[in-house]
């Protein structure tokens, strides 16, 4: 059994980018990796985080105006 | 599309190029002293004028176009303005959220003190720009189309990582002397050099130095001498400047110096009042050898 993750896509990398800086800025849970093929076999990158932070993540994302395509609940590992 | 003939070539050519493929180009002219005739402006506008396409700052005479006139009269006849900010980014403080510039391209390695090789493009949100290229994006692999997301859209290919950094510590850089202490510095020095190099007997000097604003160029010539001549006489005292062209036609043939070209000096901050005194005591030996005589082009190095 894998451990239960949150996933959060991007349509751009510039978005990835965008949002890994603010979670550095403002020491929010997650880091970058790249993006599961289960979700999509497109590329780029994803943001993968604990399934309790996930909360905190969407209200970060709403205040900063972060942009994301996806969360995607999923195991890992 | 309305353009200056202050121009360089970097954006006179893909204007050209437009030109040929039956875009109606005006060029505005320039007095004698490389200064853009605002007024023809006006008269250059046609009904079916969508855009003008400027260069904030000259890199041969260091003139200063009003930008304010300018964003004016775009707004007041709905045009587009793109603005070159090769020369005065890192000079001039751009607010883009507040002023009415729909694109603006840079260069890093100006007064941003990046590497060469590096630059951007401002694109004002909302408005697309069919890219010149298209290829890896690193998302959405399997679509056969480039992303139309911005930047992406335009940023086809593996970006210069080394330059992207190398030109985010150049405004690091920038950022932390200050814009004001840098235009200041830059200001004193030009205003020095001017001064005394007006006073040289021999050496012409290019450039509208009437004007409250201007970049920390000054352009200049002796008598008739080739201006590579002098160049390389400079060079030899170990002072670098640019002769020839400097990619700007159009503005050289209306100064008169398309077969001689000009010398430019070009300051920056960590430039010392004594680096340009040095410079300036070479060029008075310079023009004094030269005894008047005034040898044209093509004469040689041997005869300064």
């Amino acid at each position: 059994m894998g451990e239960a993750k949150v996933v959060i896509t991007f349509e751009t990398t510039t978005q990835a980018m965008a949002w890994e800086r603010a979670c550095k800025e403002h020491g929010l849970p997650g880091r970058l990796i790249p993006m599961p093929v289960v979700i999509s076999a497109n590329c780029g990158l994803a943001w993968l985080a604990s399934p309790e932070d996930r909360d905190v993540l969407l209200r970060w994302a709403e205040e900063l105006a972060l942009r994301y395509d996806q969360i995607v609940e999923m195991e890992m590992g | 599309m309305i353009t200056t003939a202050q121009e360089h070539n970097s954006v006179l050519r893909p204007l050209f190029r437009l030109a040929r493929r039956g875009v109606e180009l005006s060029i505005v002219p320039v007095d004698g002293r490389g200064v853009v005739d605002l007024a023809g402006m006006r008269r250059a506008l046609r009904p079916a004028t969508r855009a003008v396409v400027v260069t904030h700052g000259s890199n041969l005479t260091g003139n200063v176009l009003d930008l304010d006139w300018i964003m004016a009269f775009c707004r007041e006849h709905g045009l587009l303005l793109i603005v070159d900010a090769a020369q005065t980014a890192g000079w001039y403080p751009y607010h883009l959220d507040e002023q009415p510039i729909d694109i603006l391209c840079f260069t890093g390695h100006k007064a941003l003190y990046g590497p060469q090789g590096v630059g951007g493009l401002y694109v004002r949100p909302g408005l697309e720009v069919r890219p010149l290229k298209v290829g890896g994006s690193g998302i959405h692999t399997f679509s056969r189309e480039h992303p139309q997301e911005m930047p992406e859209a335009l940023e086809a290919g593996t970006l210069n990582t080394p330059g992207i950094a190398g030109l985010l510590a150049g405004i690091s850089y920038v950022q932390r002397q200050g814009l004001e202490a840098i235009r200041r510095k830059e200001a004193e020095l030009t205003s020095f050099f001017y001064q005394e190099v007006r006073e040289i007997p021999g050496v012409v000097v290019y450039g509208d130095f009437t004007a409250s604003e201007r970049l920390p160029i000054v352009a200049v010539n002796i008598r008739e001498v080739d201006s590579s001549v002098v160049s390389a006489c400079l060079a030899e005292r170990g002072i670098c400047t640019r002769s020839g062209g400097h990619c700007a036609p159009l503005l050289h043939e209306a100064l008169g110096t398309r077969e001689q070209g000009a010398v430019r000096f070009s300051f920056g901050h960590l430039n010392t009042q004594e680096e340009l005194a040095a410079a300036l005591q070479a060029l008075r030996t310079l023009a004094r050898e030269d005894g008047g005589k005034g040898y044209g082009r093509g004469q040689g190095r041997d005869h300064l």
